[in-house]
C-alpha cells in the first residue's frame, strides 16, 4: 500500500530495487524514463511534503545515469535513486544537518556508505530533511521547515530521519539512508509505512556521519520493501578501517533471508513493559494481530517481564545528551560552523555568539543538559549511574536472547502525532522513543516494518534480536510484510 | 520563588560552561523544559546499583582499529579541502585572530 503521491504511474515510481535493476539490465534506456518519472513525482509533491533539503538537478542525475550505463557497473543497486539524510557527508553536495550552523557546508569527501552505494550502481538523488543534528522525533526541529507525513499532511513523518522516510514512502526516491541514535530510522519508518533498519552497532561504518552520540549512532537503510532494505544493508555493511568502531565482519547475503517462510522455528519474546502503559489501544490491536499471524507459521510467542527497561528513557537521554554536549563542542565558528568577523574579539565571546546564532532550541537544550549531567558533583549521580544501568540493561537483553531468538514490540506507542502536537512538551516528544531507545543502549539490531493501518495511518512493528541477527529480523519482517498484503 | 531563582542561576551557569549564549526570550521556556527533563532523568536515582557494576560506555567489543603511524595511501585532495573554507592562504587555513 502506498500513499497518494505514489499513485500516478505507481508501477514505475514504486519499483523495488531488484525490479529496477532487472529492467535496467534488460533495457538500459529504461533508467532515463525512471529518473524522469521520479522527478515528476518530486515536482508535483515536494513543495508540500518538503522531504528534501537539497534535490540534485535532474540534468546532473541524468548525467550520472549515463556514466553508470557506460561503465556497465550494473551492480546490486543499478540505477537506484538513493535519498541521503543530511548528516551523511556527500562530496560536493551540501550537508547541513538541518542546522543554520552548517547551512553552507559542502563536504570534500564521501562517507564510506556513500562510496559503497556509488560502487554498487546507486545514484544519490538528494539530501533529506531531519531534526537538527538528528535531535528529535518528528522532523519539526529542522532549522529550515518541517517535513509532512505523506499519509496525512497534517501529521509528522517521525524523526529524526523523517525526510528520508517521507521521500521513500512518497516515491520521491527508490530507497534512502537514515541514521538511528535512539529510534531515528525506525520511528519515521513506522509513521510513513516504510521499512527501516538500525544495524548492530559497528556493522555499518560511521565514517562521514556527523556525530551526535557516538556510542549509539548507526547508519541504516529505509525502503518500501523488506527486500530493498536487505539489499541496501548488504551494500553498506562490512568492515571499514576508517571507522575505529567498525567491526571486522564481512557483509552477509541478507537478501537470502527474505523468503516467505520462516527459515527457523523462532522463539519470540514480547517484553511486557513495552506493551503496557501508554500504548494506544488501536496500535495494540494491530500488534496482537501480527503476533497471531506469526503464531500461525508455527512460531512461539511468550511474554516476559523486564522491569529495568522502564529506566531506558532517562538512561538514554542522560547518555545521549552528555555525548552530544561533547561532540558539538567543535562548532566554535573557527574550525567548524558559522563563520563571522572575529578579528580582535575575545575567543569565548565569538564561540558563544556563533553557537547562539547557529543552534536551534532543541540542540541548545541538549547541550545544556549534557553539560549539566557531566558537571562536577553531578557526574556520578547521572552519567556514571546511567552507564551502570546501561550495563544492567545490556545484561538483561543478553539473558533474554539466550532463551529467545527475537523479540517484538510496537515501534511507537501511538499513531503519528499531528504537527505541533508534541513539539512543545519535551516529555511527550521523548516518550515517542520509549520502545526504540533500549535497543541502541544495548547496540542491538532492530527494524520497523508496517504491520497494518488504522484510519489510513500506518502502524509499525519493531522486530529486534541479538547482535548480528539482521538476517532473522529480515526474515520475520518479510513474513509480516506478506501477511499485510 | 527561591526555586525559580535557583533555576535561573543554573541556566546561567550551564550557558557559561557550555559556551552557548541564550537570548532573553529563550530563557523562560528553557527553564520550564529543564525542570521537566531533570525530573524525568532523576528516575535513575530510584535504582540502587551495586558499587562493583562496571559502567558500560560502548557496545563495541571488537578490536579497535588502530593502524601504524605511516602513510596509508591516497589522501583527500588538498584543493578540494581548501575549497570548503573561505580563509585560505598559500594552501593553509588561516585562523582569525582572537583574544
Amino acid at each position: 500500500m502506498f500513499p497518494p503521491q505514489c499513485s500516478q504511474n505507481s508501477l514505475i515510481s514504486s519499483l523495488s530495487i531488484r525490479a529496477l535493476r532487472e529492467k535496467v539490465r534488460e533495457d538500459p534506456d529504461f533508467l532515463f524514463s525512471y529518473i524522469e518519472e521520479i522527478y515528476k513525482v518530486i515536482e508535483k509533491h515536494e513543495h508540500q511534503l518538503r522531504a528534501y533539503i537539497t534535490v540534485r538537478p535532474k540534468e546532473e542525475v541524468l548525467r550520472d545515469a549515463e556514466a553508470l550505463l557506460k561503465s556497465n557497473n550494473l551492480g546490486p543497486l543499478a540505477g537506484a535513486l538513493i535519498a541521503v539524510k543530511d548528516n551523511i557527508s556527500t562530496s560536493g553536495i551540501r550537508t547541513t544537518c538541518a542546522s543554520r550552523m552548517l547551512e553552507s557546508y559542502i563536504p570534500p569527501y564521501d562517507a564510506t556508505v556513500i562510496t559503497r552505494i556509488k560502487n554498487a550502481g546507486g545514484i544519490i538523488i538528494g539530501k533529506t530533511n531531519m531534526d537538527e543534528f538528528a535531535m528529535g522525533s518528528t522532523t519539526e526541529n529542522s532549522a529550515f521547515y518541517p517535513t509532512l507525513n505523506p499519509w496525512d499532511l497534517e501529521r509528522v513523518p517521525g524523526g529524526s530521519s523523517g525526510g528520508s522516510a517521507a521521500a521513500v514512502a512518497a516515491c520521491e526516491a527508490t530507497a534512502a539512508l537514515g541514521s538511528d541514535t535512539g529510534g531515528s530510522i525506525r520511528l519515521p519508518a513506522a509513521y510513513t509505512g516504510t521499512v527501516g533498519l538500525k544495524p548492530t552497532y559497528g556493522l555499518v561504518s560511521r565514517y562521514g556521519l556527523v556525530a551526535y552520540a557516538s556510542s549509539l549512532d548507526q547508519i541504516g537503510p529505509i525502503g518500501r520493501y523488506v527486500e530493498d532494505v536487505a539489499i541496501m544493508l548488504e551494500v553498506i555493511s562490512g568492515h571499514d578501517p576508517k571507522d575505529s568502531t567498525s567491526l571486522k565482519v564481512a557483509a552477509k547475503d541478507y537478501g537470502s533471508y527474505v523468503v516467505d517462510r520462516p527459515i527457523k522455528t523462532y522463539r519470540i519474546a514480547v517484553i511486557e513493559e513495552m506493551v503496557e502503559e501508554g500504548v494506544d489501544r488501536e496500535v495494540m490491536a494491530v500488534f496482537n494481530k501480527t503476533l497471531e499471524r506469526l503464531e500461525s507459521y508455527g512460531l512461539s510467542v511468550e511474554f516476559r517481564k523486564m522491569p529495568i527497561i522502564r529506566y531506558s528513557l532517562p538512561v538514554y537521554y542522560i547518555i545521549a545528551m552528555a555525548e552530544a554536549s561533547s561532540n558539538l563542542a567543535r562548532y566554535d565558528g573557527l574550525r567548524y560552523g558559522l563563520a563571522q568577523e572575529v578579528e580582535g574579539r575575545l575567543w569565548t565571546e565569538v564561540y558563544k555568539r556563533v553557537r547562539s546564532m547557529g543552534f536551534g532550541k532543541e540542540v541548545k537544550r541538549r547541550i545544556l543538559l549534557g553539560t549539566y549531567v557531566l558537571s562536577e558533583g553531578l557526574y556520578e549521580g547521572y552519567y556514571l549511574k546511567a552507564a551502570k544501568v546501561r550495563r544492567l540493561l545490556y545484561e538483561e537483553f543478553m539473558r533474554l536472547f539466550k532463551e529467545f531468538d527475537l523479540a517484538l514490540s510496537p515501534t511507537s506507542p501511538i499513531l503519528p502525532p499531528r504537527l505541533g502536537e508534541v513539539i512543545d512538551d519535551p516529555l511527550k516528544l521523548y516518550s515517542l522513543d520509549v520502545n526504540t531507545v533500549p535497543i541502541n543502549l544495548a547496540g542491538l539490531p532492530a527494524l520497523s516494518v508496517p504491520g497494518g493501518f488504522i484510519r489510513g495511518l500506518p502502524v509499525g512493528i519493531q522486530v529486534f534480536g541479538p547482535h548480528f541477527s539482521e538476517g532473522w529480523l529480515l526474515n520475520v519482517a518479510r513474513l509480516i510484510e506478506v501477511a499485510g498484503k | 520563588m527561591d526555586a525559580q531563582m535557583d533555576w535561573n542561576k543554573l541556566v546561567k551557569h550551564l550557558s557559561d560552561l557550555a559556551l552557548v549564549d541564550l537570548q532573553e526570550d529563550e530563557i523562560e521556556p528553557l527553564l520550564r523544559d529543564l525542570e521537566k527533563i531533570i525530573k524525568m532523568i532523576n528516575a535513575v536515582n530510584e535504582l540502587t546499583v551495586a558499587e562493583d557494576i562496571e559502567p558500560l560506555y560502548t557496545t563495541f567489543f571488537g578490536d579497535v582499529n588502530l593502524r601504524d603511524d605511516a602513510e596509508v595511501g591516497e589522501s583527500t585532495d588538498i584543493e578540494k579541502v581548501c575549497a570548503v573554507r573561505e580563509r585560505i592562504e598559500n594552501g593553509y587555513v588561516k585562523s582569525p585572530r582572537t583574544l
